[in-house]
């Protein structure tokens, strides 16, 4: 193969429009099956050039390693400077083959920096997928910004569409997120995923019916999926949400009702559905809820705002004994977690420090289940089980795992490439990568005990004003007491007998002090008003 | 979002409290919705699932002392009539180490009288020979079951139902000496308080002994040695009934 003929060859290469394929490796033996129609002599190229056919040659067989190894060389090479777009892009598709997202996406980025070029477009359509791959806000967020969803290929629409709606959702674009969530397809596994967070977005712009069409859209999209199905569930508590918002708390409270009790979100259910409660008058269905969320069962959740609502509960029906121990038990367990988390803020302490702890509390959960809280962490324990709960820290925290998935394939890769240029470029990308992402997912962290130590400021406020309410309630309890317009402390069950449980088909089984797993959420208040 | 809102809510339903409070009125008469009460028979998801919390009866490190009688449902001679004690120590509420004495009361069964009497056989007096007069067990006791019972509106009682299995040694009167057997047995007991329990247990042991039907003990001569007795495989039933306590 000589120059001239290698200069036709990479001329087809630079100039053929690399179709919309499903996968890199269709568009990579595509790109090169015409590069070698391109030189039907096989006439001979100088020394660089030969090496470059070389390398292509190997990526059209599937040699992605040895083909990787001799492209990054090139890159360098300021023979091929003119062509570098050309050889990065290719050297990205061979390492996206390998599963090298990160180290792909650097290829892809080099491209998109130089600015125009043949290849821009499809770099960016490739730095989206490897992005998307790896869950990477930072690199989504850099190559959507550039990306026209027109020269998108259509096969990715929906993928870009999600992304897009995702980022228009986290900058409070709420009905621009809708709109591009509404883009994505039904036929598309990302379909629940957005129809979700289309409601979501709906919600936040308050267009309630809206969203109250989205999520029960949803909701039917997944009934073949059966009731505990993640989607359906989500679909019902977002339901639930809009009729809170739109106070039809009756209907509220039934879809609450709704969700399966063998999902996660049922617990949340508990707690939301007794705001719901609180708000139509129904203290004793409140109550009742709040008996099986402030159980042991939940002692490692981190649910302060319940305990007032409770006080706030008894307040109303003049219990004020009972007020008194939720409110001193409010104190027992958050005073020492805010101080705990004022002390850690204060101490400076390094954000990958911070990070380190939550992968602590996480390892810990997965092996010992609820019992990882026996662990002494920086952290409070039920503090970081909520912080694990956010969607910014989750997307890092994945983002972290998928690096390291990629660094153990980088060490797992035979020596030959692990030595060459490109597997310690690989390495070194990827640690640098790894430690950025951790610090970043500390600083996370960090928000989120500073925001968490604000609303923790915030109801020791409230439980001031509570407790000023309750010693105010005390004192016209008192009165009342003297006058002798006082109620009998009595239980509502008392003169209902056994058999009339038995006779409406249930079981009554008095509370005395053990919590059950199948009778959380079945409790039921039967203490009286101590007020008229 | 939902957060802050609540957050306002609270100021809301606080600030609300002083012009409600007093308008409260009527609710003598409870009304569960049927909505709210128990439709599901699926459990909440917990990691790791643990059926209960906050055990009314706490057993983890510490003893319990157990006391009570009971009979031996297969004794053809002997007096079926024991005594029991039990000292069992709960590693956790699981797992546990039980050690038990069992020490039969003195005589015989009323077979065995008759046939001391010779009521139509020979005379023969199982008195004579080597009998189990006393058991002394080391058990491992796991405790499969904890659960709970209701018998009035009222009332509810635990109960739990164990398993024990361990090497026991039998002695012999009659300078028989001590044999080696296993003893294995399962009970349920059922609490009145958190610490004290009625405790029922059915109880096996086995050991190779002397056996009195190899010689012919005529009530009027002398015991004869115990090693002149031949040597057979026994098969003990023990039924077990009494009080625990829980230190």
């Amino acid at each position: 193969m000589n120059r001239g003929h290698l200069g036709k060859l990479l001329l087809i290469l630079m100039m053929c429009p690399v179709a919309a394929f499903a996968s890199a490796e269709q568009e990579l033996s595509q790109v090169l099956a015409q590069t070698q129609r391109g030189n039907p002599q096989g006439r001979q190229a100088p020394m660089g050039q030969d090496v470059l056919a070389q390398a292509l040659r190997l990526a059209q067989a599937g040699n992605y390693k040895d083909s990787s190894i001799l492209l990054f060389q090139l890159s360098y090479s300021p023979r091929f400077r003119s062509r570098r777009n050309q050889i990065r892009y290719i050297l990205g598709l061979n390492l996206f083959q390998m599963n090298l997202n990160q180290v792909a996406a650097f290829q892809f980025i080099s491209v998109v920096r130089e600015g125009e070029s043949r290849y821009l477009r499809q770099a960016l359509e490739k730095l989206s997928l490897a992005a998307d791959n790896l869950g990477d806000d930072t690199l989504l967020n850099y190559a959507l910004g550039r990306v026209r969803v027109d020269d998108f290929p259509r096969i990715h629409r929906d993928m870009l569409s999600y992304r897009i709606g995702e980022f228009q959702l986290r900058n409070n674009q709420f009905v621009e997120a809708a709109q591009s969530f509404s883009r994505v397809q039904r036929t598309s596994p990302l379909f629940a995923k957005a129809k979700y967070l289309q409601g979501v977005a709906l919600t936040q712009a308050n267009q309630l019916p809206q969203a109250l069409r989205s999520f029960e859209d949803l909701f039917d999209s997944r009934r073949a999926f059966g009731p505990t199905d993640p989607s359906r569930v989500a679909a019902q508590m977002g339901i639930a949400r809009v009729y809170y918002q739109q106070r039809n708390w009756a209907r509220a409270i039934d879809t609450y009702r709704s969700v399966p009790r063998d999902t996660e979100a049922w617990h949340d259910t508990l707690f939301e559905s007794s705001w719901a409660m609180l708000r139509s008058g129904r203290f004793r269905s409140a109550l009742s809820n709040f008996h099986s969320l402030h159980s042991s069962y939940y002692e490692d959740f981190f649910i302060p705002e319940s305990l007032l609502l409770r006080s706030i509960v008894y307040l109303y029906i003049c219990k004020y004994e009972e007020m008194e121990k939720v409110l001193n038990l409010f104190n027992q367990i958050y005073r020492p977690v805010y101080n705990q988390i004022d002390r850690l803020l204060d101490s400076g302490a390094d954000p990958t420090a911070f990070f380190n702890d939550m992968v602590r509390i996480i390892r810990d959960k997965k092996t010992q289940g609820e019992e990882g809280s026996s662990g002494s962490y920086q952290i409070p324990y039920l503090v970081g089980r909520r912080i694990l709960r956010e969607g910014d820290f989750q997307t890092s925290y994945n983002y972290i795992t998928r690096l390291l998935e990629e660094s153990r394939r980088v060490s797992q890769m035979p020596a030959d490439w692990r030595e060459a240029a490109i597997g310690q470029y690989a390495q070194r990308i990827l640690q640098t990568r790894i430690a950025r992402a951790r610090e970043r997912a500390g600083r996370q962290v960090r928000a989120h005990l500073e925001s968490i130590k604000l609303e923790l400021f915030d109801l020791f406020e409230q439980e001031g004003f509570i407790r000023y309410e309750m010693i105010s309630g005390k004192r016209q309890a008192i009165q009342k007491r003297i006058a002798g317009r006082d109620l009998p402390q009595t239980q509502i069950d008392q003169a209902t007998r056994r058999d009339y449980y038995i006779q409406n088909g249930f079981e009554y089984w008095p509370f005395r002090g053990e919590y059950w797993l199948d009778e959380i959420g079945n409790y039921h208040y039967v203490g009286t008003q101590s007020c008229d | 979002m939902a957060k802050s809102y609540h957050k306002l809510i609270l100021s809301y339903a606080l600030c609300c409290f002083s012009a409600l409070f007093g308008i409260q009125a009527e609710a003598d008469v409870i009304e569960f919705s049927v909505d709210e009460l128990a439709a599901e028979t699926v459990l909440p998801v917990f990691e790791p699932s643990v059926s209960v919390r906050d055990r009314i009866v706490a057993k983890s490190g510490r003893f319990e002392l157990g006391l009570g009688g009971g009979i031996s449902l297969n004794e053809p001679f002997y007096n079926p009539q024991n005594l029991v004690g039990n000292l069992t120590y709960h590693m956790t509420e699981v797992h546990g180490i039980n050690l038990s004495y069992t020490h039969w009361l003195d005589g015989l069964s009323s077979y065995g009288t008759q046939l001391r009497a010779g009521q139509g056989f020979p005379a023969f007096d199982p008195s004579l020979a080597p009998s189990p007069e006393s058991l002394i067990a080391l058990n491992y006791q796991n405790t499969a079951y904890y659960g709970k019972i209701s018998l009035t509106k009222q009332t509810v009682m635990n109960l739990s139902i164990y398993g024990l299995a361990g090497l026991g040694a039998v002695g012999l009167s009659r300078e028989g000496g001590y044999k080696i057997g296993a003893h294995a047995g399962v009970g349920q007991k059922v609490y009145f308080t958190p610490s004290l329990a009625f405790r029922f247990d059915l109880r096996f042991f086995a050991y190779r002994g002397p056996d009195p039907t190899t010689l012919d003990l005529d009530p009027a001569l002398p015991p004869p040695p115990p090693d002149s007795f031949g040597q057979d495989f026994f098969f003990n039933t023990l039924l077990n009934l009494g009080l625990v306590y829980i230190l």
